[in-house]
């Protein structure tokens, strides 16, 4: 590696400034990294001095060498050491050319070189003493030759020397080489060669004349010099990706206070919003009680701006005289001790001058001698509270006036039955003059949360049940007389425990009104029968024989049409004919509908069987009708009962419920008859509970108070897309 | 040889048309007229015709009541009831009553001369619209 080859700077690759790292961890890595390139500086800079001085001894000692040999063809004699024998047939230019000149001789000392001739004709060559000693030998040891010399040559290197040496001769070149030899103590030295051609006169090329050097020095200078070069190289590869590591280190974690910055900021601005935007008012204030801070959502209830409020205003200016008034008592004391706490209800002054109720929660902040800093107040918009509070005086307003004129009668217990409140409709129901005479009465106040004996049930019931528990009672008064009442009774848990409330509505007259309704839709139902019947039997006796009457004519007028001109008439004749039978099927039906002639003549079984037999056809809808044995005769009505019903209920099967089977079941005993139908049609949600579904409504009604006015039970029981089944059941006398 | 026939309806037009109408056929001889049920019996004793129509409904004793009483004396004749009801319990109980045949009265004038040929061959005769029990057991009253 040259000096033109120093590492990439590291600081390129480093952050600009300090200041751009993180406090702490940052600057401890970056002076790392400075201290890092500043060992890895010095130790190219040691390196590289160790090599110039190096390559500076080299060059002297090449030079030395060079000098020689330019020193030698510049004298044109023989290097020194050379025996001075004639060897290319040259005439030499002194006697013993390679004794030379002391200075010559010192020349070669000097440089650790020898001289040689060699003749490329004879193969034989001349050393001078240097020569032998450079290459290790003892002068006159051998001859010298051509291959005296590459005997002494590492045998590795040999061939490259030998073509070096037939290239250089076939060419006429200059010979250059370099090779190495292992002397007596087997150490390895490196040796160069520079040997020139030396011509005849007719150009031919007789010897190489040439010195030999010893350059082991230069060498291991050079192979340390690589290998200084060599570390240095793996130091700088490894002080390189040190720094790249800890450059994408240092950058990650740069990037990462980036974040860290960023998320602060970001989080500081939410606090901010927070604390702007929040849904109450916060603001501080010195000790004078001006605002040192107010939050966008007061100003914004105030219609202030900032800058008018903080740092000019007081709390106190903010607020009717009356607040401020409450301020100027409350706040000394809040600044002057700690651990107080402002909690007061005000009412803040808007820029317009309008009103609103605020609840003002602050605390103080203090230094660590207990000195008042600032508050720290959040504020409360009451409006709602306030209006609220009216209106729940209002509502307890209204409900006492509810409940003093109610008509109705309204009371409270604790749980046992103990009166609590109770209203003066109730106090009249009973019969008492007064509230007091009521509760003077004893027990009596208990009674109308029921008898006693029923009392623990009732009160489980309620207790239990899911909003009033809505009972039919008959109470005592206290002349004696009885009442019937619907009543009502619910238990509350409120912030005093729990109570009773009831309600107690006389509805003798309402019974006594149901009853006589009941005894005239029974009367209602006689004369609709009777009604029925009389119709049937007009049309039967009247309509039905006429139109008899009429077909039996018309046919004889058909039977006697004979002549030409009859022709015509035997179309709309015809017509007539098929017609009065239409009439006379749609009277029949009618008849049928009206009064079942035979629920008269054979019984209710019969009537029913005939009945779903031909509405059965009617209607598409299998139908069946099973009887038991033994089933007896009722009464009329009972009988017109049961049937108005299984009429009403197939009807309803197969219009409203579209059942694809009907059952029909009349069942006895020696106490009891009971009447089932049953269809698989989609059932409906009973109208108690939602309202009734088209086409059942008053169909069901109407037959429970068939059923009722026969003295019968009337149940429904369906289930959404489960069918239906009506049940009549009368017991007793029949 | 000729059919002879008993008419036994309350309705006198009844009797009156239905006696015009059987008289358009040759062979059919109208024998006698009776009003309800205890005439119908006397005159089917007094005069044992070959058929008696019978009306179903009639005041006091019923067609059905009067058959039976008939047919338990004179079990020979046959009695082809006429009503105004399509009750299968009637048709029921009429054939159980001796009768052997059931028609509608919206129907008679197309149906009574052929109903009349059929008893008269020994069988039965069901009008339009009335439902065969013979065919029909299901229709038993079991009760």
């Amino acid at each position: 590696m040259g000096k033109n080859r120093r590492p990439p700077p590291v600081s390129a690759a480093l952050p600009s400034t300090p200041e751009e790292l993180a406090p702490a961890e940052t600057s401890r890595t970056f002076a790392d990294s400075q201290l890092l390139i500043h060992e890895l500086r010095v130790s190219a800079l040691e390196m590289e001095m160790q090599m110039e001085e190096l390559s500076r001894a080299s060059e002297e000692r090449i030079e030395a060498g060079n000098l020689l040999a330019k020193y030698c063809d510049f004298c044109k004699v023989p290097p020194a050491g050379v025996t001075g024998r004639e060897l290319t047939g040259r005439k030499p230019v002194e006697e013993e050319p390679c004794s030379g000149s002391a200075r010559l001789r010192l020349a070669y000392l000097a440089a650790n070189a020898g001289a040689w001739e060699w003749n490329v004709r004879t193969g034989e060559s001349v050393w001078s003493d240097e020569v032998w000693q450079v290459y290790g030998l003892t002068p006159g040891s051998c001859q010298p030759s051509y291959d005296a010399w590459l005997q002494t040559v590492q045998p590795e290197d040999r061939p490259t020397l030998e073509q070096n040496v037939l290239e250089a001769a076939r060419t006429g070149g200059d010979i250059a080489l370099e090779w190495r030899l292992l002397d007596a103590g087997g150490a390895e030295r490196w040796l160069m060669s520079r040997g020139q051609p030396q011509r005849d006169d007719e150009g031919e090329i007789v010897s190489y004349l040439g010195i030999t050097l010893d350059i082991t020095a230069r060498k291991l200078a050079e192979l340390e010099l690589l290998r200084h070069r060599d570390h240095l190289d793996v130091l700088v590869r490894e002080r390189t990706a040190e720094l790249e590591r800890r450059n994408a280190q240092l950058a990650i974690e740069v990037e990462e206070r980036k974040r860290s910055g960023e998320l602060l900021r970001a989080y500081a601005a939410e606090v901010e919003d927070l604390y702007n935007n929040a849904p109450c008012g916060y603001h501080s204030l010195d000790a004078r009680g001006v605002f040192l801070r107010i939050n966008d959502t007061e100003l914004g209830w105030l219609g202030y701006r900032r800058e008018e409020v903080v740092g000019v205003m007081r709390l106190s200016d903010l607020v009717t005289a009356e607040s401020a008034e409450l301020l100027r008592v409350r706040f000394p004391e809040f600044v002057a001790r700690p651990g107080q706490r402002c909690d007061l209800e005000l009412e803040m002054v808007r820029k317009d001058g309008s009103r609103f109720p605020i609840i003002v929660d602050a605390v103080a902040l203090r230094d660590t001698d207990g000195n008042y800093v600032m508050s720290r107040g959040t504020i409360f918009d009451n409006t709602e509270r306030t209006k609220a509070a009216e209106e729940r005086r209002s509502s307890e307003k209204r409900f006492r006036g509810i409940f003093e004129n109610a008509t109705i009668g309204i009371f409270h217990t604790d749980p046992d039955g103990r009166s609590v409140s109770r209203n003066p409709a109730l106090v009249r129901m009973f019969g008492y003059q007064s509230a007091q005479q009521m509760d003077a009465a004893g027990d009596a106040a208990a009674q109308y949360f029921v008898h006693p004996e029923q009392r623990d049930s009732t009160r489980r019931a309620a207790l239990q049940a899911d909003g009033y528990l809505q009972r039919e009672v008959e109470f005592r008064r206290l002349d004696g007389s009885h009442f019937t009442a619907n009543y009502s009774l619910r238990a509350e848990e409120a912030a005093y425990g729990l109570f009773m409330e009831g309600f107690v509505e006389d509805i003798t007259a309402h019974k006594e009104s149901e009853k006589t309704l009941k005894r005239y839709a029974s009367r209602l139902i006689v004369q609709e029968e009777e009604m029925r019947k009389r119709i049937a039997m007009e049309l039967h006796d009247d309509v039905g024989q006429e139109l008899t009457a009429l077909s039996l004519n018309l046919a004889y007028i058909d039977n006697h049409l004979g002549g030409p001109t009859d022709r015509d008439l035997r179309p709309p004749l015809s017509d007539s004919r098929l017609l009065t039978k239409t009439i006379g099927r749609t009277v029949r039906n009618l008849m049928a509908d009206l009064h079942p002639t035979q629920l008269d003549e054979y019984g209710l079984a019969s009537a029913i069987r005939s009945y779903v037999d031909h509405y059965a056809q009617r209607a598409g809808v299998a139908m069946s009708v099973q009887v038991s044995t033994g089933f007896p005769r009722l009464k009329p009505l009972q009988e017109m009962a049961l049937f108005r019903i299984t009429q009403e209920a197939l009807n309803n099967s197969a219009k409203h419920a579209a059942a694809t089977k009907v059952s029909v079941e009349l069942n006895s005993d020696v106490s009891s008859v009971c009447l089932c139908i049953t269809d698989d049609g989609k059932g409906f949600v009973p109208q108690n509970e939602v309202p009734r579904p088209a086409g059942y409504g008053w169909g069901l009604t109407i037959m429970r108070e068939r059923a009722e006015s026969a003295g019968g039970r009337f149940s429904l029981y369906t289930v959404p897309g489960a069918g239906t089944s009506i049940v009549v059941e009368i017991k007793g006398a029949f | 040889m000729a059919i002879s026939i008993l008419i036994v309806d309350d309705h006198a037009m009844i009797r009156a048309l239905l006696t015009r109408h059987l008289h358009m056929e040759h062979d059919f001889v109208v024998v006698g007229e009776a009003e309800d049920g205890p005439e119908g019996i006397s005159k089917a004793g007094a005069l044992t015709p070959d058929v008696i129509l019978m009306d179903v409904a009639m005041p006091g004793m019923s067609g059905i009541e009067a058959t039976r009483l008939i047919h338990d004396r004179l079990p020979q004749i046959k009695v082809l009831m006429l009503t105004l009801y399509a009750s299968n319990e009637n048709c029921r109980r009429a054939l159980q009553s001796g009768a052997s045949g059931y028609l509608l009265k919206d129907s008679v004038d197309d149906e009574v001369v052929t109903a009349i040929r059929s008893v008269m061959k020994g069988g039965y005769f069901f009008g339009a619209g009335v439902a065969n029990p013979l065919e029909n057991p299901g229709l038993a009253d079991n009760g």
